[in-house]
């Protein structure tokens, strides 16, 4: 037995540069990809999460709106989309109220966003998507629609009604 | 957790495949010379390339009216725009730097000799590819450097004979730079090439682990050669040289901003087109060709020195590989050297 070379200081020099291969290897990749991943992830998300600014939309003068139905209404306005200065539009209908005040519903369903219709002779908003209807307070009458028409703040300035979109 | 590896396993076979791949043996001679390395770090610049692509996609806008305001708002309004943008610039640099490094580690070590010929062909068409990328990167932006660098890209292929006025209208999309110009240069640069680049870089690599890497010049002892397993050994290595790149890069765009000129002015009459570095030999070299002769810079002469790279493996046939017993090739790369170097000082003055 004592004649038999000794190997017992080669075998973990081998498993020693595999295991020091495979630390330098994971650290070297995971250093790299935080380097490059964390910036990328931020400038990925941009500016998603920010809200797009308030603006105040001139519809037109008063005598424009009428108490016994809604007038559909599309307005535009010029704003800064991301670098491009842009014409952006919407709809809304909007009525005079019994108070002289001014209702103005947003158009876009509640449920998953696209433009409702207003139907005179129902007396009632229809989204033609996937059959949600609001009553003339834009309040949920049946269908998915989980919450009421959004009511739109109104003003008027120098004449003429303004809604804050 | 091999658990589901084994399910895996079971139901993609990718075991056999993956320890093929990275259990291969590499020779000590290859594991030892940072040279051997530049073609997975050419691999890692691509990857980082189609990274930070990808996110510059995310927001450029194809159009003369929008393009420049979308790279503007990129670099100085997100983010870490500054970083993406830059590290996409100087990787692009840094992918013709180590190109001509790998190409160079070939040519002087004979590798493309028999039987790896194909293997060099398939790389004189990424070193084409690589340029391209450049080419149609920097008209992306529309700013005064990207469109005059253009105009006269397109204004070369429009030297070509006979088909010149064909080529020209073909690159712009029309009689005039434009619109049309910037869709298709977008195009391919983000789909064609990066698509061209991957499918022939996997049949690069596929060759070479055909063949295996080319043996040492010199060998030494009468023993088989030493080798080290691919992953974790030399891949260690790799990544570590990767590593040192990327944050090169990094620290490259934080200190030299990825350049944006002022927009394209196509009545602009003061502005001096030069293009990047590493087109400045060519850029140069057209301007001993006035007239009839243009074609020759041109054409002729690009046409000559990729012809020579791609007829290389078939006149150099021998199976000398020492440098130093190949007094005509060795002598041609330095004078190829020689004239790209002279030419590039003379271009950049």
């Amino acid at each position: 037995m004592a004649d038999e070379p000794d190997h017992s200081d080669e075998a973990p020099t081998v498993g020693r540069r595999e295991v020091l291969g495979t630390i330098g290897f994971w650290s070297a990749t995971l250093t790299a990809g935080a380097l490059l991943g964390g910036p990328s992830a931020r400038f990925a998300l941009g500016n998603s999460l920010e809200q797009d600014p308030e603006h105040w939309v001139p519809i037109g003068p008063p005598d424009k709106l009428t108490r016994d139905d809604f007038t559909r209404i599309v307005y535009e306005f010029r704003t800064k989309d991301a670098w491009r200065e842009v014409a952006k539009e919407g709809l809304i209908y909007a009525r005079a109220g019994t108070g002289g005040e001014v209702i103005a519903l947003s158009a876009v369903c509640t449920h998953l966003g696209c433009n409702v219709r207003w139907r005179r002779e129902q007396s009632r908003f229809a989204c033609p998507c996937h059959a949600g209807f609001y009553d003339e307070q834009g309040n949920v009458i049946s269908g998915p629609p989980p919450r009421p028409l959004r009511r739109l703040e109104t003003r008027l300035k120098d004449g003429v009604i303004e809604v804050h979109i | 957790m091999s658990t589901i590896l084994r399910w895996l396993d079971d139901r993609t076979g990718w075991s056999g495949p993956l320890q093929k791949i990275f259990r291969y043996p590499v020779p000590a001679h290859a594991h030892h010379n940072p040279l051997f390395s530049m073609g997975s770090l050419l691999l890692v610049l691509f990857l980082v390339q189609t990274l930070t692509g990808t996110l510059l996609a995310f927001y450029y806008d194809p159009s003369p009216e929008g393009a420049y305001g979308s790279v503007d708002y990129m670099q100085f309004t997100l983010p870490f725009g500054w970083l993406v943008r830059g590290v996409h610039h100087w990787a692009a640099s840094a992918m013709v730097v180590i190109v001509v490094l790998h190409l160079l580690r070939t040519y002087l070590y004979g590798a493309y000799k028999k039987p790896r010929e194909l293997t060099w062909l398939v790389g004189v068409v990424l070193l084409l590819i690589t340029v391209t990328f450049g080419f149609t990167g920097y008209l992306l932006p529309w700013d005064q450097k990207g469109y005059w660098a253009t105009q006269v890209g397109t204004e070369i292929a429009g030297s070509v004979p006979v088909i010149g006025g064909f080529l020209r209208g073909l690159l712009r999309g029309g009689d005039e730079m434009g619109i049309a110009t910037l869709t298709r240069f977008y195009a391919v640069h983000m789909l064609l090439l990066p698509g061209a680049f991957m499918v022939l870089v996997l049949a690069h690599l596929a060759l070479m682990r055909h063949h295996g890497l080319a043996p040492a010049l010199i060998k030494r002892g009468d023993g088989p050669a030493k080798t080290v397993p691919f992953y974790p050994t030399h891949l260690a290595i790799e990544a570590g040289i990767a590593l040192a790149v990327i944050a090169g890069l990094i620290l490259a765009a934080s200190q030299l901003p990825a350049p944006l000129d002022l927009r394209a002015d196509p009545t602009d009459s003061a502005f001096v087109p030069r293009p990047d570095w590493y087109f400045l030999f060519y850029f140069q070299l057209l301007t001993y060709f006035p007239g009839n002769l243009e074609a020759i810079g041109t054409v002729a002469i690009p046409l000559f020195f990729f012809g020579s790279l791609v007829l290389l493996p078939f006149v150099d046939s021998g199976a000398e590989r020492r440098p130093w017993r190949r007094p005509i090739t060795s002598g041609v790369l330095l004078l190829y050297a020689a004239a790209v170097i002279v030419l590039t000082i003379l271009g950049g003055a």
